[in-house]
C-alpha cells in the first residue's frame, strides 16, 4: 500500500509535466478550474553514524492540497513517514509504518490587511527554521535540535496573526491549543515532537530590509501531565549571497529548567542559487534525557533545479558515538 | 531604407517606454510606493483594507515583466521562481498570469482589486495609474 502511495504521487507529476503550460517542477498543479492546487515532496536521506550500520531512508513522502476562495484559504498535507527504511548492515532496526500522518490541516481566514486566523493542525510559528521545515526547503539534510527539542513543531488549535507594515515590518502570533492533536480522531500515532493537549505561545517578529529579529515563548503540556515553558530568540541576516542565523532558547517545568540552553548560529554562503555551503555550531543541555553536547555541522547542496536538492553534511559531535555523514536527496514537484 | 529606419524608431520608442501600475477606478488605492508593490506582488500584502488584492503578471518571456522585476521588485527572475516555490509549500501561488498587456488592462477594469503593470501608452481613463517607473 504504501508504495502504491508513492508511485501514485509521482506517476501523477511526472505525468503532468507534458503539458509544461500548466505544470513546472516544484510549483504544484491546478486541479481542473477549481480553486484547489496539489503540490508533493519527498527525501531520500543515507545516515551513516560512527560505530553503526548505515541506513537509508525513503522519508517525508507528503501530498498538499491548497487553495484560496475569497477571505478563506485551506491546506491538507498528508505524509508517509519512513516509507522505505533499510539498514545496510543487513539488519533490520524498524518497521516503516504504514498509516499516512495529517501534518498539516487548516483553514485560514484573513479578516483585513492586518489580521488573520488560522484554525487547524500547523506548523508552529516559532523561530525562522521551522517555517520550512521540510528536507527540499531546509539548508541541510538534519534540522538544529532546537527545533526538535524545546517547543511542539506543529499546534492544532487556533493562530491569530496581526501584521504591521510600516518602514519595519511588525507581526505578532498568538497560539492557542486546548485540546489533543486533531490527528487523534484517525489513530493514536500522532506526527509532533511532544504529544500534547494545551500550548498557549506569542510571538513577534520584526523585519527591516535583510535583517528580521523573533522572540517567542510559551507553555504547553503533554498528555502524561508534563508542563512545560520555553523562550526562544532568533535573528536572520539575509542578503543575496549568503545568510546568517541563529536560534537560543531555553525551556523549564514547574521544578527546574529542563533545557538550560540549547541553540544554533550557522552561515551560509550562496554560489548563484545552484550551489550553498553550510556551517553551523550547536550546543545544548538537556537534564530530561540527560545529555549535553556540542557540535560543528558542515554542509554543502546542489540544487540543479531549485526544487531539488543534493545535500551532503558531516557533524563533528562531542556527545560520543553521534558524529555522522548525511546524503539526501530531496524533490518539491 | 526609410521604412526599417522608421521601424527602428518605433521599436526604440516602445523599448524605451514608461512602466505604470494600474488597478480598478472603484477602489480605494490613489498611489503605490516601490515597497508596497513588492509586498503586494510577493503576496506579503494580500488585501487593501478588507478588499483582497489580485495580482497580475505578463508571460515570462515578456520584457515588461522583466523590467518589472528588475526595476521595481528589485529581484531576478530565478530568485522570484525560488521564491514562489518556497511558497509552494506554504500555500501561495505567483501572481495569476496574463497573455499580454491588453489583457491586463481588461481584466483590471472588470475586477476591483485588481493590479497590473502595462505600458503607459495604454493606461486610459478607464484606470487609475497609482505607480509610473521613472525609466
Amino acid at each position: 500500500m504504501r508504495y502504491l502511495y508513492f508511485t501514485l504521487i509521482f506517476s501523477f507529476f511526472s505525468f503532468s509535466q507534458a503539458d509544461e503550460e500548466r505544470y513546472q517542477l516544484g510549483k504544484g498543479l491546478q486541479i481542473g478550474s477549481l480553486p484547489l492546487y496539489i503540490g508533493s515532496y519527498f527525501s531520500l536521506v543515507y545516515e551513516h553514524i560512527d560505530e553503526k550500520d548505515p541506513s537509508l531512508t525513503l522519508d517525508d513522502v507528503a501530498i498538499m492540497l491548497y487553495g484560496e476562495y475569497s477571505h478563506f484559504s485551506y491546506m491538507l498535507e498528508l505524509e508517509a513517514e519512513d516509507l522505505y527504511h533499510k539498514v545496510l548492515g543487513g539488519r533490520e532496526s524498524r518497521e516503516p509504518k504504514e498509516h499516512l500522518h495529517m501534518e498539516r490541516f487548516y483553514v485560514d481566514y484573513e479578516f483585513d490587511d492586518h489580521s488573520m486566523l488560522r484554525m487547524g493542525k500547523q506548523n508552529s510559528p516559532i523561530g525562522f527554521w521551522n517555517l520550512n521545515p521540510i528536507n527540499v526547503l531546509r539548508d541541510t539534510s538534519s534540522s538544529p535540535t532546537i527545533v526538535e527539542q524545546l517547543f511542539p513543531l506543529l499546534t492544532s488549535g487556533v493562530v491569530f496573526g496581526y501584521t504591521q507594515e510600516e518602514q519595519m515590518r511588525t507581526r505578532i502570533d498568538l497560539i492557542a491549543q486546548e485540546s489533543e492533536d486533531i490527528e487523534k480522531a484517525i489513530h493514536s500515532d500522532i506526527y509532533n515532537n511532544f504529544d500534547l493537549n494545551r500550548h498557549y505561545g506569542v510571538g513577534i517578529t520584526l523585519q527591516e530590509n535583510a535583517m528580521s529579529c523573533k522572540a517567542s515563548g510559551g507553555y504547553f503540556r503533554t498528555i502524561a501531565d508534563e508542563e512545560y515553558t520555553y523562550l526562544l530568540a532568533a535573528f536572520k541576516y539575509q542578503e543575496d549571497n549568503f545568510k546568517l542565523q541563529g536560534e537560543i532558547g531555553r525551556q523549564f517545568s514547574k521544578e527546574r529548567s529542563t533545557i538550560p540552553y540549547i541553540g544554533y548560529l550557522q552561515y551560509s554562503q550562496y554560489f548563484e542559487h545552484k550551489h550553498e555551503a553550510i556551517i553551523r555550531v550547536e550546543s545544548y543541555h538537556n537534564r530530561v534525557e540527560d545529555r549535553s553536547d556540542n557540535f560543528i555541522v558542515l554542509g554543502y547542496t546542489y540544487r540543479p533545479l531549485y526544487p531539488i536538492a543534493l545535500k551532503g553534511e558531516y557533524q563533528w559531535h562531542t556527545y560520543e558515538q553521534e558524529n555522522k555523514i548525511l546524503f539526501s536527496l530531496s524533490v518539491l514537484f | 531604407m526609410r521604412i526599417y529606419l522608421l521601424m527602428l524608431l518605433v521599436i526604440i520608442t516602445l523599448s524605451a517606454e514608461k512602466l505604470v501600475l494600474i488597478t480598478n477606478r472603484d477602489n480605494s488605492i490613489k498611489s503605490l510606493t516601490r515597497d508596497d508593490i513588492k509586498r503586494i506582488y510577493l503576496k506579503k500584502r494580500r488585501f487593501w483594507g478588507e478588499m483582497k488584492l489580485t495580482t497580475l503578471n505578463l508571460p515570462p518571456d515578456s520584457t515588461l515583466r522583466q523590467d518589472f522585476e528588475k526595476n521595481i521588485l528589485g529581484m531576478s527572475a530565478k530568485e522570484l521562481e525560488n521564491y514562489w516555490m518556497r511558497q509552494h509549500y506554504r500555500g501561495q501561488r505567483p501572481p495569476y498570469r496574463l497573455k499580454s498587456p491588453q489583457s491586463v488592462l481588461i481584466f483590471v477594469k472588470k475586477v476591483k482589486g485588481a493590479i497590473g503593470y502595462i505600458p503607459s501608452s495604454l493606461a486610459d481613463r478607464s484606470v487609475r495609474v497609482v505607480y509610473q517607473s521613472q525609466r
